[in-house]
């Protein structure tokens, strides 16, 4: 049986390299499709066209081409999940170990910051 | 202005730094990072607080996953500790406008100056004296042991003043929410000193534990369009090579060391929220 330790680390490692692939593969698309963006500092972390979130993500992904900034933004968003994701990895996996004290305890930090989640989307 | 392949080397190698120092000091990176970006690149500060936020997962993502499989971070230290911050953070978010937010900064900075006098005192601690039994750290099993491959040995420690450690990371939680800050230092300092937890154990331990309060704040960050995904990607990649290589390290570290990295980064952080706290204008 796999310990909570493992498998919640493995969850954090997958995640951070999937996110950061997917920001990868979107940043090299945009500065293709964009080449003048890639030559100056100019327009980076300053005001410019950026993806709405989260609908505009979806539909950014569903056209063909699919839209890089999407791609970049929707990377973004799968690293920001990934700390959530390994505290949902954790509840089973404590639970399967017979530590449920400690599996009730991830859930409630879950559930607290699944709340916290739809308060920041209130917010925004 | 930098040709871009340059401006992106320098923000890949700004990432590589600021994970390192996230991933051995248990902060997350950002204190380095949004002067560098706005300082050094003329980034728009709202963007490099944004890019601050998810180099903050990065490393979290980074070096958690490998300090959890080295038994350096502790799981269940970190989600019980967790509650208090991830439920001071939303009540910390729901009080903005309602509690003055200079005289927090202010109480703020001079508790981190405290924290720094006692961290000062406790300078060369290799591992902390045993603290008193604990009924809560009994009854919720919180200790454990790591390997010290600097030490030569196992490192056996079991948590003590449980309640204050938990008033100090509810505290640590509210005033994230409420002044848009990791607290990653605040919650080093309260598993260090309340808690006397060994100095690896607790950078490695917050390094767990700011990934989880990062990614809430990070979905309000992303809502409101501040996180520039053409800044992010560089910066993550340089953040995420950083935490790899700050862990390697930090764990053939000294408990003495760390606390010796951590004491400047903690009296900077005094100074920024006492100026901020009394509204001066930092010169830096």
């Amino acid at each position: 049986m796999v310990s909570a330790e493992r498998a919640v680390s493995r969850v954090l490692a997958w995640g951070g390299v999937l996110g950061l692939a997917f920001m990868l593969i979107g940043g090299v698309g945009y500065a293709v499709r964009s080449p003048e963006l890639g030559q100056a500092q100019s327009r980076l972390g300053q005001a410019h066209d950026h993806i709405a979130f989260p609908g505009a993500i979806r539909d950014g992904l569903r056209r063909w081409p699919v839209n890089p900034l999407a791609v970049e933004t929707f990377g973004v968003f799968v690293l920001v999940l990934t700390p959530v994701a390994g505290l949902a990895v954790a509840v089973p996996c404590l639970w399967r170990t017979g530590d449920t004290r400690y599996a009730v305890i991830a859930a409630i930090v879950l559930a607290a910051v699944l709340l916290s989640f739809l308060l920041g989307a209130h917010a925004a | 202005m930098m040709a871009g392949p340059v401006f992106l080397a320098s923000l890949l190698a700004t990432g590589v730094a600021a994970g390192g120092v996230g991933a051995i000091l248990g902060l997350g990176g950002g204190i380095l990072l949004v002067p560098v970006l706005t300082l050094l690149f003329g980034v728009d500060l709202r963007y490099a607080m944004g890019a601050s936020i998810i180099s903050v997962i990065a490393t979290s993502s980074g070096a958690a996953a490998a300090y959890l499989r080295s038994g350096l971070s502790n799981l269940r230290i970190g989600l019980f500790l967790a509650m208090a911050t991830v439920l001071g953070a939303i009540i910390g978010a729901t009080l903005v406008g309602v509690v003055p937010e200079h005289a927090l900064e202010l109480i703020l900075g001079l508790v981190l100056g405290y924290s720094a006098l006692l961290t000062l005192r406790q300078l060369h601690v290799e591992v902390p004296v045993p603290a008193p039994p604990d009924a809560l750290a009994a009854r919720f099993d919180l200790g454990g042991s790591y390997e010290d491959p600097r030490l030569g040995r196992a490192v056996e420690y079991r948590a003590g003043h449980v309640a204050r450690g938990l008033a100090a990371m509810f505290g640590a939680g509210v005033l994230s929410g409420l002044l848009g800050i990791g607290s990653g230092a605040l919650k080093v300092l309260a598993m260090d000193h309340f808690m006397r937890l060994p100095m690896k154990v607790s950078t490695a331990t917050s390094n767990f534990m700011i990934g989880i309060t990062a990614s809430a704040s990070a979905t309000i960050y992303l809502g409101r369009g501040d996180i520039d995904p053409l800044l992010v990607a560089p910066v993550g990649v340089g953040v995420l090579a950083g935490a790899y290589l700050g862990t390697r390290l930090m764990e053939h570290l000294r408990n003495s060391t760390l606390r010796m990295l951590f004491l400047p980064v903690v009296l900077y952080l005094a100074a920024s929220m006492v100026m901020r706290g009394l509204q001066i204008s930092r010169p830096w």
